[in-house]
């Protein structure tokens, strides 16, 4: 079901996705590396930019989206609707894969997933 | 040749920390002498680009601003926007910030600093001895090209971020290995931006451009965390890089050697990126690196080992001191990579309280402590260190210098010494313009 990728990180391939396994991942990658401290039962409606997350870290969120998922999203969809709550990056990110534009990028993790792959290898 | 000079107040280092604190000590009445390094003052708002004020105001769910520290922290953003420095708070995510430009912030910095009575600046200099005797520090050194100059102050502010004068005075100091320490930003100016071209969402395309190209191995792995914002200029923007140190070299922000690989591989990073902005990236395409900062933006070193420590779980919580002086508000925002910020917000968004006892080096009654080394611990520093709450905590230690100097308050209470900074606080902040005339 999960393969490593290069840098060591958990690439997921996003055949295999549920919506509410998705936005549990995402809210892992958002506690991980983003926010300290929120809880499983954050919100997925709840803003993102409310939460704390500035542009910056919208843009570090992308990157670990990418780099968790294999996908690759297009200019399109870097918008701040998607990323305005994690249902709606969830859907985004769905959406994209429906349309075929998920590469299944097994070979382009990032440095930045490196710790998120060591902890969520192990437990999955 | 060393001449020799007296004074009351010395303080080391211009950066928020040291001008605020020298500006409390002279508007007290105290003859306080500043000396730093660079030719400017505002220490890492200026020599550094760091080009917002954080830790103004207070973690707050509703839209508007409240200052948090109303005094000398309050002025400097009052004189910023005055002065066209700064157009105001922006809510960035949850935090307010003052972002400011920074030749107009070391201009404020001139400004205040000018009209200070008793207080007298010394730009391109640093003290670099320091003896202590029975407990205090009797005399420093200062060096500026050659020439030195014996200094014998009543009271001494370590406001160098570095806690150079106590590390000097062998006071305690403490420092987190290299691995963890806080990476330092390498910000510069790049001109030739188009009107636009990261506004709004164009922001997070860019963004994505420049991390595609990592991934792709046309831009070098260090610019991944990249991070550009609009300058208030037209045409320009700031780019800011968090620095991994280059392969095979520890992170050392005290070693020399380390840091010119450090400031190289900046500037290698920073024309790296703006030569690819130029080639591949609408709005670019007249894009130069258009200044360097005076120095890579270290933002952890040594902390000072003082009769209080403010520890992690104090920021976790929004603690509070009976010998509080300051509020801390910014997040504890941990950039131990270079790929960018991890933070921590404080339970229901409480300021924390920064006690006297931490602006206090252990052992040596007569040395304050202000700004990034204060004694704290590793990931509390993480909060404490933005220049907001540095102008706070610098504030407070000028306060509790001039009176100790004045020998107004006994220097071993310190109960009684932060309850009179308090005091002396407020007394200013009700008539600010008194205050500023030092009456």
């Amino acid at each position: 079901m999960f393969h490593q990728s290069d840098s060591g990180m958990t690439v997921e391939p996003t055949a295999t996705l549920d919506p509410s396994r998705l936005e549990r991942e995402l809210l892992r990658l958002v506690r991980d590396h983003l926010l300290d401290g929120i809880d499983g039962d954050f919100d997925v409606l709840a803003s993102l930019p409310d939460a704390g997350l500035d542009s910056m870290a919208i843009m570090q969120l992308l990157l670990l989206v990418e780099d968790r998922f294999g996908v690759w999203l297009p200019e399109e969809d870097l918008t701040r609707e998607n990323f305005a709550c994690i249902r709606s990056l969830a859907l985004a990110v769905i959406r994209r894969h429906a349309a075929g534009g998920a590469d299944l990028g097994g070979e382009r993790g990032g440095k930045s997933g490196e710790k998120s792959g060591e902890k969520s290898g192990g437990e999955n | 040749m060393t001449s020799r000079l007296r004074c009351d107040v010395l303080v080391a280092g211009g950066g928020s920390a040291g001008i605020a604190a020298a500006v409390a000590a002279a508007r007290s009445g105290a003859r306080t002498l500043l000396v730093e390094w660079h030719g400017t003052l505002g220490g890492m708002a200026t020599a550094a680009l760091v080009h917002s004020v954080c830790g103004l105001y207070l973690l707050r769910e509703e839209p508007g601003a409240v200052e948090a520290n109303p005094g000398f922290a309050s002025e400097v953003a009052a004189r910023l926007v005055a002065s066209g420095g700064a157009a105001g708070p922006v809510r960035m995510g949850r935090v307010d910030v003052l972002p400011h430009r920074p030749p107009l912030f070391a201009r404020v910095m001139d400004e205040v600093a000018r009209e200070t009575a008793n207080l007298e600046p010394w730009l391109q200099a640093a003290v670099i001895g320091v003896r202590a005797t029975t407990g205090r520090i009797s005399t420093a050194e200062v060096f500026c090209r050659g020439t030195r100059t014996e200094i014998e102050p009543v009271v001494v502010v370590d406001a160098t971020g570095d806690a150079t004068l106590a590390a000097l005075a062998g006071a305690g100091v403490e420092m987190e290995d290299g691995s963890r320490l806080q990476r330092p930003a390498y910000v510069v100016l790049l001109g030739g931006v188009a009107d636009g071209a990261l506004d709004g969402d164009e922001r997070l395309r860019v963004a994505h451009r420049i991390t595609s190209a990592v991934r792709a191995g046309t831009l070098p792995d260090g610019v991944r965390g990249a991070s550009l914002r609009a300058s208030h200029e037209p045409g320009e923007a700031y780019s800011t890089i968090d620095l991994e140190p280059p392969a095979g070299i520890a992170y050392d922000p005290l070693d020399a050697r380390c840091l010119a690989a450090l400031e190289m591989h900046g500037r290698d990073l920073a024309f790296a990126l703006a030569d690819f902005l130029r080639a591949q990236v609408d709005g670019f395409a007249a894009c130069t690196v258009a200044a360097l900062p005076a120095r890579a933006g270290v933002r952890e070193s040594r902390r000072v080992v003082g009769e209080r420590r403010v520890e992690t779980a104090d920021v976790e919580s929004g603690a509070t001191f009976p010998d509080a002086v300051a509020l801390a508000t910014w997040p504890i925002e941990l950039r131990e990579q270079a790929s960018g910020p991890r933070l921590r917000y404080p339970r229901d968004g409480r300021p924390t309280e920064v006690p006297l006892g931490a602006l206090r080096a252990r052992g040596l009654a007569n040395l304050f402590v202000a700004g990034r080394c204060i004694a704290a611990s590793h990931e509390a520093q993480a909060s404490l260190r933005v220049i907001g709450t540095c102008l706070a905590t610098g504030e407070a230690a000028g306060l509790a210098a001039a009176l100790v100097a004045n020998g107004a308050v006994v220097p071993d209470d310190t109960l009684a010494l932060a309850a009179a900074v308090r005091a002396e606080r407020e007394r200013r902040a009700a008539s600010p313009h008194a205050a500023r005339r030092g009456a």
